[in-house]
């Protein structure tokens, strides 16, 4: 009777402390996505933050069923600690219009809330999507401009070799590539920050969704994230520039520039996903053996 | 044990709940402009001043791109050339915006010049005496081919004159947090080195702006060189 009333009272009482949390969560950070919407969101550079948020989401859903509820005394209090700071970080974000420190603020909010209600256990559980959250951070305008710029001179330089490798007659002064006798500049949306995020985003996520993999087979999938996303970019560069060639430069602007953008991206992934596979081949650990 | 685990997530959703609303009512409502007497650049500068003449009312060239970034940040930009008797010309740019919170704020220049092709080098930080005051300012070289332009800028939020980065920020924090939003500047003041170049290009500058400080009235000084420092 007394395992019964008990357990009565964990379902009725205790339990909808997690949705009761995720409520608060929805309803405290519903103005920060309304900004994000209007703003960020809209800008070419932000333009994967909803995908990021719903991948978080959809994350935090699947796991949601192995929460526990139980906290240690540790966990209470490092929780309370991470809450505090969080939600100090929101206040001065959102009040003061800065939107790194209102978004920034969820990641030590949830994490705090996961730890204070189910403790150590919880936090592991859902570090992954918690951590993930960083993507939604916008980058300072500071540091947007500076990787931008660097990213747009590396991704026109090796456009420059891999097109004039490949017999093109091809030149190059800074971020403007001349190919016969069309101009392409490399504008701050070809620097392919947008799609190394995006890429680099997608990448984590399949490879924390789909398959279990050895530590070196991991860590060697997040290194090839990066080089990756930016191959892809000049590629994408290349295909453009190749298109203008040929076809003449109306043909490279348009629909082809959207559209070779798009499939590029798509190819990136499929490179990832197809080394992923490699790497899980069985004959890697043979040669190891063998050697 | 049960009621820890229950008084527990009551203060957490409590504590969630109360940062919702703070975040919400600390955001600051009076408008620093509102308060204080229009600000007409073209009238508050004068035309000539010292051995100051307005040369001629610049147009610089700029893309579409860059006017609709203009119109988004700025509420009102001043352009003007002066020469001194001995040819000498000093071009001055004023931009103000009656919302300096972060994300509407003005734009550092250098962000400007490059924006437009130039290449900003030897930027170093320095004080200038206005003769009322000293403010901080931000000194470069921007270069686009031939043209070689020396750049003394600084800029000001609500009444206090400063530089881009963690000045600015802590302004805005300390306006912000007080329930103001500040307006504020940013004043440039450069030469091209066909007329001054090097260190003689800052010093006319300097002069530049100690001639104009005096001939401002003191309403347009503070606004313009901000008033904590005068």
């Amino acid at each position: 009777m007394r395992a019964i009333l008990h357990h009565v009272y964990q379902s009725v009482r205790f339990k909808p402390a997690w949705p009761m949390f995720a409520l608060l969560m929805g309803v405290t950070y519903l103005p920060t996505v309304v900004v994000l919407s209007r703003t960020e969101w809209q800008s070419d550079e932000g333009s994967y933050g909803p995908l990021i948020l719903l991948a978080t989401l959809f994350v935090i859903w699947v796991k949601r069923s192995r929460l526990t509820d139980a906290s240690t005394r540790s966990a209470c209090g490092a929780g309370a600690l991470l809450l505090a700071l969080g939600l100090l970080s929101y206040v001065l974000g959102r009040s003061q219009n800065i939107v790194q420190l209102n978004v920034g603020s969820a990641l030590a909010v949830l994490a705090g809330g996961v730890l204070i209600l189910g403790g150590w256990p919880s936090l592991r559980l859902m570090s992954f999507p918690i951590l993930y959250l960083f993507f939604c951070i916008p980058l300072p305008g500071v540091l947007l401009t500076a990787m931008t710029e660097t990213l747009k001179v590396l991704a026109s330089s090796a456009a420059e070799q891999s097109l004039w490798s490949m017999g093109y007659p091809v030149a190059r002064t800074g971020v403007m590539l001349m190919v016969g006798p069309y101009q392409l500049l490399v504008a701050d949306a070809c620097s392919g920050l947008h799609s190394l995020i995006s890429l680099a985003a997608l990448g984590l996520l399949y490879l924390h969704l789909v398959g279990k993999r050895g530590r070196i087979r991991q860590a060697l999938m997040i290194a090839a994230v990066v080089p990756v996303a930016l191959a892809a970019n000049v590629v994408r560069i290349d295909v453009l520039a190749m298109i203008t060639f040929r076809w003449g430069a109306e043909a490279g602007e348009g629909f082809l520039h959207e559209a070779a953008g798009l499939v590029v991206f798509a190819v990136a992934l499929g490179l990832f996903v197809a080394l992923d596979r490699l790497l899980a081949c069985e004959w890697l650990p043979r040669v190891r053996r063998a050697a | 044990m049960m009621d820890r685990a229950f008084g527990r997530s009551l203060l957490l959703c409590v504590s969630l709940a109360a940062a919702a609303v703070l975040g919400t009512v600390l955001k600051p409502h009076d408008s620093l402009a509102a308060g204080l007497p229009p600000v007409d650049l073209e009238h508050m500068v004068p035309a000539a001043f010292a051995d100051w003449k307005v040369e001629a009312v610049r147009s610089a060239v700029v893309t579409d791109d860059v006017q609709a970034e203009i119109d988004k940040v700025y509420s009102q930009v001043l352009d003007r050339v002066y020469v001194n008797p001995a040819g000498q010309r000093v071009m001055l740019s004023v931009a103000y915006g009656s919302d300096q919170r972060t994300g509407t704020q003005l734009h550092r220049p250098e962000f400007c010049y490059e924006a437009q092709g130039f290449q900003v080098s030897a930027t170093e930080d320095s004080r200038l005496s206005t003769g009322f005051g000293e403010i901080p300012v931000r000194r470069m070289v921007a270069t686009n081919g031939a043209r070689v332009e020396s750049v003394t800028y600084w800029i000001t939020v609500g009444s206090h004159a400063t530089l881009p980065g963690i000045g600015r920020k802590l302004e805005q924090l300390a306006y912000g947090l007080s329930g103001h939003v500040p307006d504020g500047m940013v004043v440039r003041v450069s030469t091209l080195s066909q007329d001054v170049s090097g260190n003689e290009a800052y010093r006319l500058q300097a002069r530049f702006v100690r001639d104009l400080s005096s001939a401002l009235t003191g309403p347009a000084r503070s606004r313009l060189t901000g008033g904590a420092d005068l």
